[in-house]
Parts: C-alpha cells; sequence; structure tokens
C-alpha cells in the first residue's frame, strides 16, 4: 500500500513540476506594411515657429514651440549638455577653466572662444567638450565655469549666464549653479532630475525652471523637423555660424544613409544591403534643399533618396516641396515608403 | 503549541476554545481574553482550501482584503487601512511593506497552525503600526520524537498547481526534532479579455523553502527557524501595434524574504513567585526588484529598458521581543506581565538617497486583577523610545527620544453564560522611512518625504457581549449556541497624508494633518447541533454581519466625509467523525463599499457574494499512511470583475476592480506518512 501510495506521490510531483510553468508566449504575425508611399507636410511656419516630431512606425506627428529651452542636459548614462544654438547665431558658450564665479567679467568675455554645439551630435563636436572626467566608473564634473550668451536680444544684465556643473548622478540629475554676469556669487541652484523616458532634460534660465521640449518619449520619434546653428560657407568659402531649419534624427533609434543621383523608385531593400548607415544627428540635415537665386524660392535637390533604418524598418525617402499649396515657406512635404 | 480547551459543555461537543498567543506567555483561552482575539485554525484554513493567508482572511468578518495589480494585497481591519494592521508571524513583525501594506498572499498556508486576528490598537504590546490590530500568524511545530511527513497537491481551474511537503524528523538528542519544509506554487495567470497581452491576474511563481530545529529542555523550549520565499510576478502590457512591428513591455517583479528567528518559553520559580518566560529575537529581510524588457512581439527579442525604470526596495527589521509573566504560586488570580520589544528597521530603494533605519525600543507592563471570579481588569502600559520622533532626552544627541506614555486598560465582567468585555487603548503608527526619507523627484513627479513626522496617534474603545448556552442533552441530541456582538470606535489624528504643497513646483510631501474616526458594531452567531455518537453527522452554522463606517478629515479646514461598508457572512458545515468526511459552504457577501485613495478622492466598489463549496474525506485510510482529499469550488458565483472606482490608487486598473480569478474547482491531495 505504502508502495503504491509513493509511486503515485512521485507521479503527482513530477507531473506538477513539468507541467506547471510559464509558458512561452506565441510570436505575433508579421504586420502588412504594403502601403505604397506616404507623403505628408510638416508645417514648421513661415517663422518657423514650430518643431515637428514624427514617428514612422504609427505616423504620429507631434508640435511644439521651438526656443523654449537654453540649456539640454542628457538623460543617457553618459553626462552631457547642450545649448540652443537655434535661438541665434549669438547664443553660444565660453568656457572659463578653473575660474571662479566672481572673476569674470565683461572684459574677459571679449577674450573668450566662443563655441555652439556641432548638430552631428558627436560628443566631442559640443560645446561643452570634457566638461565632466570618468573616475573610476563615476562621471564628476571638471573645474569649469561657463558663460552662456543668450543672445543680443537680451540686455548685458540678463544676457551673459555665468554656470557651473556641481554634480551629476546617473540614471538621476544633474546639479547646476547659474548667475547673470554681474552676480558675484551663484543665484540659483537647481537639482535637475534626469527623465529615462527622454533624450534631454531642458532649463530655461530666464524662467529658472525646468521645460518640456521632447513631447514625445524616445522610444516614439524618428525625426524631427526643426531650427540649429550649423557653420555653413558663405560665397566666398568663409565659415559663418548659421541659424538653418532642418532634420535632426533620434540617435538613439535610427541610423540613416544619403543616396544621390538615384531615383526613389530605383532605391529598393537591395540598395539598403549595399549602403552604409550613419547616427549622425544632421545626416538629413538641411541641404536637402538649394535656394534658387533665379526663381527667388526653395527647391529639392533632385535625385537625393535617405534611406533611414529605424530599429524595426527600413525606408525610403525624399523631400518633395519646401512650400503648402498658398506658395508660403516652411511646410516641408516628405514622401516614404516602407521598405521592410 | 499551547492549547488550551474550555471546560465548559462545548468541550464535551469537541467545540474547541483555541487559545491565543499573542499576548501571553502561556496561550490565554479565546474565550477568556480580555482583548478580542479571533482564531482560524489549521483545520479551518484546511476546509476553506486556501493556499494563502489573503484566501483565508478574505472570508472573515471586520476585514477587507484588496487587490493591486503590481502591489498584491491590502488589508483593512476596523476601517484603517494596512499601514495600521501589524503583521507578524510567531509574534516578529514581517517586513516589506509596499505602499504601506504587507503583501500576505505571500504567506503560503501550508505552514500555518492558527492565525490570530486581535482588533483595536495593541500598540502597548507591538509598538508601532498596531493602532486597527494585528493579524499573528503562528507556525506550525512538530510533536517532539515523532517522525511525520506530509505531501500535498492542490491543482484548480484558475491555473494554480500547487505542491508542498513537509517532514519532522527526531534526533539522536531527546525531545528534539528537526523540521524541513519546501513549497513551489505556480499560478499561470488569468486574462478576462483574451484578445489583450496583459493579464488581470498576474502569474506568478513562488518557491519557499525551511527549516527548524525544535527541542525541549526542562524548563525551557527552544525553536529555532529560518525560512525563505521567492516570487517571480510577471506584468505584461498590452501589445501595440504599428505598421512595422508589434511590441509589448515585460515588468517582472522578483521579491525575496527571508527570516531567521530564534525562540525560546519556559517556566521557572523565583522565591514563591512562577514566572513564564518568552523570548523572541527575529531578523526579517524582504528585497524587491523589478526589471522592464521591451519585447519585439514578432521576433520575440528583447531590450532591457533604460536602467532608471529598474527600482530595487531592500527592508530588514530586526526584533527583540522578551515577556515575564510573574504570578504568585497558587495564586493564579493577579498576574504581572513585564516585557520589552526592540525593533530596528532599515530601508534602502532608488527612491531615498542612501540606506535609512529606525530604532523603536519599547518597556511594557501589563497587570490582571481579578478581585473577584467575575471581574478581571487589565491596565498596561508602554514606554517609548525613538530614534527619529519625539523629545531628546539627550541634548548630545538627537537620536535618543522619548514619545509619549502608550496606555491601555481592557475589563472583562463574566456571570453565568454571559461576559462583557470593555476597553481603551491609545495606540501609535510612527512615520514610517518611506515617510520620512522618500525623495522621487523627475520630470513629472516631486514628492519627498519630511523627517519633521511626527506619529500617528489613535484612541480607541471597544465593547462586546458574548453569550454561549448548550441546550439540555435530550435524546443525545446537542445543540450549542454561542453570541457575539460588539462595537468600536477609533480616532486617529496627526494621520500622515501625502499633500500639495506647492502648486507651481507640484511639490507633494507627507505631513501630518488628516483625521480618521472609525466606527462599527458586528453580530456573529454560532451553532453546533449533533448526536452523541461518533457514527452521527454534526452541524455548525455561523452567522455574521458588519457594519463599519469610515470618517475622514483631511485637514482642518476641510469637511469630513463619511462611507459606511456593510459585511455579511454565512458558513455552514456539516461533518462526520467516523470517516472524517466533511462539507462546507462558505459564503460571504460585501456590501457597497467606499473608501478614500491616498490623493483624497474616494473610490467605490459594488455589492457582491463570494461563495465556495469544499468536501474533503479520507481514502486509503487503513494505516497510518492516510491520503486526504478535498474536492470543491471557489467562487462558485464567478464573481470576477467589478466596474467602477477602483481602489488601488495610480496602479488599479482604470475603473475595473478585480475581485477572484473566477470560478474554480480545486482538487487537493495530502499524502500523511507517520
Amino acid at each position: 500500500m505504502i508502495r503504491c501510495k509513493n509511486i503515485a506521490l512521485l507521479g503527482l510531483i513530477a507531473t506538477a513540476f513539468f507541467t506547471a510553468c510559464e509558458k512561452p508566449e506565441p510570436l505575433y504575425p508579421q504586420p502588412k506594411t504594403s502601403l505604397g508611399v506616404q507623403s505628408q507636410i510638416f508645417a514648421m511656419g513661415e517663422n518657423y515657429a514650430n518643431q515637428l516630431w514624427f514617428d514612422f512606425a504609427t505616423q504620429k506627428t507631434e508640435s511644439n514651440a521651438f526656443g523654449l529651452w537654453h540649456l539640454g542636459l542628457s538623460c543617457a548614462d553618459v553626462p552631457r549638455l547642450s545649448i540652443n544654438g537655434g535661438i541665434g547665431p549669438n547664443f553660444s558658450v565660453a568656457r572659463f577653466a578653473g575660474s571662479s564665479f566672481g572673476s569674470i567679467t565683461i572684459d574677459s568675455l571679449k577674450k573668450a572662444k566662443w563655441q555652439f554645439d556641432n548638430p552631428n551630435g558627436n560628443a566631442d563636436s559640443s560645446a561643452f567638450t570634457n566638461a565632466f572626467v570618468n573616475n573610476a566608473g563615476k562621471w564628476t564634473p571638471n573645474n569649469f565655469t561657463y558663460v552662456i550668451d543668450l543672445g543680443e536680444k537680451n540686455k548685458d544684465s540678463v544676457r551673459y549666464v555665468k554656470l557651473k556643473i556641481n554634480q551629476f548622478e546617473t540614471g538621476k540629475s544633474y546639479q547646476i549653479s547659474y548667475g547673470f554676469l554681474f552676480d558675484a556669487l551663484p543665484t540659483h541652484n537647481p537639482t535637475i532630475p534626469i527623465n529615462p523616458n527622454k533624450n534631454f532634460v531642458y532649463y530655461h534660465f530666464n524662467s529658472h525652471s525646468v521645460v518640456e521640449n521632447e513631447p514625445m518619449d524616445w522610444p516614439n520619434w524618428d525625426i524631427v523637423f526643426t531650427t540649429y546653428k550649423e557653420t555653413v560657407p558663405d560665397a566666398n568659402g568663409v565659415l559663418y555660424p548659421y541659424v538653418i531649419r532642418g532634420v535632426l534624427i533620434n540617435p538613439k533609434k535610427v541610423s540613416v544613409a544619403q543616396l544621390n543621383n538615384i531615383s526613389f523608385d530605383a532605391v529598393n531593400l537591395t540598395t539598403a544591403q549595399s549602403v552604409s548607415f550613419s547616427k549622425k544627428q544632421d545626416e538629413i540635415g538641411y541641404d536637402w534643399k538649394q535656394y534658387d537665386q533665379t526663381a527667388e524660392r526653395y527647391t529639392m535637390v533632385p535625385n537625393r533618396v535617405y534611406l533611414i533604418k529605424t530599429t524595426d524598418a527600413i525606408i525610403k525617402m525624399k523631400f518633395v516641396d519646401f512650400y503648402n499649396d498658398q506658395g508660403v515657406k516652411g511646410y516641408p512635404k516628405m514622401a516614404w515608403e516602407i521598405l521592410k | 503549541m499551547l492549547f488550551s480547551q474550555s471546560k465548559d459543555t462545548l468541550y464535551d461537543l469537541q467545540v474547541l476554545d483555541p487559545a491565543s498567543v499573542s499576548c501571553s506567555v502561556k496561550g490565554v483561552a479565546v474565550s477568556g481574553a480580555t482583548e478580542q482575539v479571533k482564531v482560524i485554525s489549521a483545520q479551518t484554513i484546511k476546509e476553506m482550501g486556501a493556499q494563502n493567508a489573503a484566501e483565508v482572511l478574505q472570508n472573515q468578518s471586520g476585514i477587507l482584503i484588496s487587490q493591486d495589480a503590481q502591489l498584491g494585497t491590502g488589508i483593512s481591519l476596523q476601517g484603517l487601512s494596512g499601514q495600521s494592521v501589524k503583521i507578524l508571524v510567531n509574534g516578529a513583525p514581517v517586513a516589506g511593506r509596499l505602499n504601506g501594506n504587507i503583501d500576505i498572499s505571500q504567506i503560503p498556508t501550508n505552514q500555518i497552525e492558527q492565525i490570530e486576528i486581535i482588533e483595536g490598537p495593541m500598540s502597548v504590546l507591538f509598538g508601532s503600526d498596531a493602532m486597527g490590530g494585528i493579524i499573528n500568524i503562528i507556525t506550525k511545530q512538530p510533536i517532539l520524537n515523532r517522525t511525520k511527513t506530509n505531501a500535498r497537491l492542490f491543482l484548480d481551474g484558475t491555473r494554480n498547481t500547487n505542491l508542498d511537503v513537509d517532514f519532522a524528523i527526531p534526533l539522536k538528542r531527546q525531545h528534539s526534532t528537526l523540521q524541513l519544509f519546501a513549497g513551489r506554487h505556480f499560478f499561470g495567470g488569468m486574462d478576462f479579455d483574451t484578445l489583450t497581452r496583459n493579464y488581470d491576474w498576474k502569474p506568478k511563481t513562488k518557491y519557499f523553502g525551511g527549516l527548524g530545529f525544535h527541542v525541549r529542555g526542562d524548563k525551557f523550549r527552544h525553536d529555532v527557524r529560518a525560512n525563505h520565499f521567492y516570487e517571480n510576478m510577471l506584468d505584461r502590457s498590452n501589445a501595440e501595434f504599428n505598421l512595422i512591428t508589434v511590441t509589448g513591455y515585460n515588468n517582472r517583479f522578483f521579491t525575496q524574504r527571508s527570516d531567521a528567528a530564534v525562540q525560546s518559553n519556559g517556566r521557572f520559580s523565583v522565591g514563591n513567585k512562577s514566572i513564564n518566560a518568552k523570548f523572541n529575537n527575529s531578523w526579517n529581510g524582504y528585497h524587491r526588484l523589478n526589471t522592464l524588457v521591451k519585447r519585439n512581439l514578432i521576433t520575440g527579442e528583447e531590450t532591457p529598458s533604460f536602467i532608471g525604470e529598474r527600482d530595487t526596495t531592500r527592508n530588514q527589521l530586526f526584533n527583540a521581543r522578551g515577556f515575564f509573566e510573574i504570578e504568585k504560586k497558587r495564586v493564579l488570580k493577579n498576574t504581572i506581565m513585564l516585557g520589552y520589544d526592540a525593533n530596528h528597521e532599515i530601508l534602502s530603494t532608488g527612491k531615498i538617497r542612501e540606506p535609512k533605519s529606525i530604532t523603536d525600543v519599547g518597556i511594557f507592563a501589563q497587570g490582571k486583577w481579578q478581585p473577584n471570579h467575575r471581574l478581571l481588569i487589565q491596565p498596561s502600559l508602554r514606554g517609548n523610545f525613538n530614534s527619529r520622533f519625539g523629545e531628546p532626552i539627550l541634548t548630545r544627541t538627537q537620536n535618543l527620544r522619548f514619545t509619549p506614555i502608550i496606555p491601555a486598560l481592557q475589563t472583562r465582567y463574566k456571570i453565568g453564560n454571559s461576559m462583557w468585555r470593555l476597553s481603551y487603548a491609545k495606540g501609535y503608527r510612527a512615520p514610517s522611512l518611506k515617510e520620512l526619507y522618500f525623495l522621487f523627484v523627475d520630470i513629472n513627479h516631486n514628492v519627498r518625504g519630511n523627517e519633521q513626522l511626527e506619529a500617528e496617534v489613535a484612541h480607541n474603545a471597544m465593547a462586546s457581549y458574548k453569550y454561549r448556552h448548550t441546550y439540555p442533552n435530550i435524546n443525545y441530541r446537542i445543540l450549542a449556541v454561542e453570541l457575539n456582538t460588539r462595537g468600536f470606535y477609533n480616532h486617529v489624528s496627526q494621520q500622515i497624508q501625502l499633500a500639495m504643497l506647492d502648486q507651481s513646483t507640484q511639490l507633494y510631501q507627507y505631513i501630518n494633518i488628516g483625521k480618521i474616526n472609525s466606527s462599527g458594531a458586528n453580530l456573529d452567531i454560532d451553532l453546533t447541533y449533533k448526536t452523541n455518537s461518533r457514527s452521527a453527522w454534526t452541524t455548525t452554522a455561523t452567522l455574521g454581519a458588519d457594519w463599519i463606517n469610515t470618517r475622514s478629515q483631511l485637514s482642518d479646514s476641510s469637511d469630513w466625509q463619511g462611507f459606511n461598508t456593510i459585511q455579511g457572512k454565512f458558513n455552514l458545515k456539516l461533518s462526520h467523525q467516523k470517516t472524517k468526511t466533511s462539507a462546507q459552504l462558505f459564503c460571504r457577501y460585501s456590501g457597497n463599499t467606499r473608501g478614500f485613495l491616498a490623493n483624497g478622492n474616494t473610490y467605490q466598489i459594488a455589492p457582491y457574494t463570494l461563495v465556495d463549496f469544499t468536501l474533503n474525506t479520507a481514502i486509503a485510510d487503513k494505516s497510518n499512511h492516510p491520503i486526504m482529499l478535498q474536492v470543491g469550488c471557489k467562487n462558485l458565483l464567478n464573481v470576477t470583475q467589478l466596474q467602477g472606482q477602483a481602489g488601488g490608487g495610480i496602479h488599479g486598473g482604470n475603473g475595473v476592480l478585480n475581485i477572484s480569478p473566477g470560478r474554480a474547482l480545486f482538487l487537493s491531495l495530502t499524502f500523511q506518512f507517520q
């Protein structure tokens, strides 16, 4: 009797262990993507007042006003700062090694080297290069003081912001101190929390507050139509900082290959296999349009196609127009097709 | 296990009068206790087919159980929520409160000997968090020198597959036994809308085990225990479809609970005094980790989420408690109990800058004075020292503070078959480490703790009346009746609430601002009918009703808001002693329930009734190795979800409240080897 019972018991134990487990989740079928060529107008506005954030997979667009922030702080594990150079040609940063807050005067600004972020997004091309140093896995701020020129539209008393970075806690926050040029000591010491759902958090020095700039969480947008600053050669080849309107990519999610002298229809998945993709933030950039001096309007660079690779798809895209039906500039039209 | 049984006629009827060991060294019969004690025995738990402590308590009057998809089970006693209810295992506090609640669904029933519920403030003996009462889970102790093996398999129609085994092995040394147990509980999850990916009841896999060493000496018995519990819960998001792919998020919650305890109790003499002593030293650890991954539902590829979306919570509790019950030899009427209760808690989480701790040390005295055989008067006092709040004692350090004396007075008056109880007790709840040091600041949140918080203070008054009568034994048929009715009133001041202090920065901070009044009444009637024969059936019926009124005032300037809760229960049991067969019906009615959310908003739950049926019998019972069979159906009326505003706070399910995974047939087989 006991033996039978033991056998029955062992059988039940084995059954319970081997049948009661979390079942693997069945895979979903691939959505049908043969939607052909899509197109959309992105209404930046005649004065380029809007930014437009777009996601190819959901075809969702979000819009917000440009220029509401001064300082961007990266939410990645590696700290990084950025300025909103698109606000104006003078909007830039000067760095002072180890200077105390009170020692920076309007005279010292004249000798300073003013910089702005290269829109390619590379860390070594930032106006705040070497702002942090990695000590045994922990990022700490270097001993620099920065002055940010908010632009000539501001009075001198509120034009220049002196900034020190005090602390960075990975995944948590930045702690900064700042004041205006004539402040001997920092007058504001905010702790700016990181938002893991965004690429950057943004700060405004006049309102002394964190402001919202990315209306979509980073996994939910691919490209943004915006205003930014780039060094552009003039007719004589001399480089000038120039505020321009173009397209930046979401480098956490998207890479881009630019194809020239090829028709849109000729680009297919095979083409995508033979090109190299770049994660440069301004790989699409602004130069898909050119200014026709004769017609006095922007025209599209002919036979330029972009291949856009997201985490889930490959898309071919071209720009069709920069004007709306009423002939107003600032309304770029884009056409695209999902290849995979 | 210390059990006493009353010597009246009910004893002859085998209606046990269980002993409560929570407030006494020796154990005191529930019928004679001055406190309002309710004991749920292992036998009752077994008959219910309950798999965890939450399922047991769901069927008790006066207790409200709530479910949260991520935080687990919440509890409310006497209208006061979980943070005011102290959960203990063998008298040692359990660590790991989430949103104020201990998830008691993480306490399996296989090792439970009995659950003791004591309503009303028990702060004199148990310190903080016991304003609403305590729930003390007493685990099984083996009978020394006897080998015993149990194995139990439980299967049900809501995808539960549970397996428990336990062993008691006598050691060579006399009067010592080694106890081992292990178990695995698997719940496959339940989704009422199969088109969605999100489970309404999350799949869980639990592993647990423990060992105990029990030894009895001349004067003392020592019990050493160590246990570990592990739970893996999966919370899946709904699928997100777009033109290119389908994605979903899997949030896994890993919970581990560990505890170790050394308990000693015994009796010795000093002069003409007899002293019963009990010492309990325990460590209780809690660790919860969640990991979020993004899953490509087409390829199955999973990507870990940003590290900031992971949270780890660690909580440790050290407790040292001692009771000394002093009585004069041969004069058992009057006793005095002295004791100490020391707690040290450490909490670390991503939402507190660094690990924080709090220490609470109390000394207490309780007298029992019986001026005559009818009246018992039991005054108690506790003096308390805390490291975080109260009046500093020394000017040199702020870490030793004296908090107000906590008094209690309980009386019992007994005449014939009737018994009255009247009590007053003061209680307190120390601010939790989370409330003191919480820091959750990001783009969407600005929530901060408050180091200036004071303890919540409660005043409680209770009155009860009990009547027991056995009708004369006529033709070998006996009817026993027990009627129990009680009323209570609680006033809680300095209630800690999360309040918005600054609109411009959306600053939320914990402050002592609120007040709560709760009052209620209860009536329980137990009927037992049997004939004086082993081969006859015994019928036991319990009918109960509860009314609880809870009123809350968010601040001095706001209005009081109050709600009523009505509950009812009906249990029926038929048992046949000779064949070890019994059948039970458990019915529980919950009336329209309203309450408060943390943000001051209210929630409402529509009325519902839960009905369970179980049948127990012994099969293959021809030796010392019986197999016990239990079959039944839980939730016969198939109550699953209720529409309306849910009470799960920010984790609630969009206006849908989960009540039960649904109607489920179940089968349980218990193999016993002795």
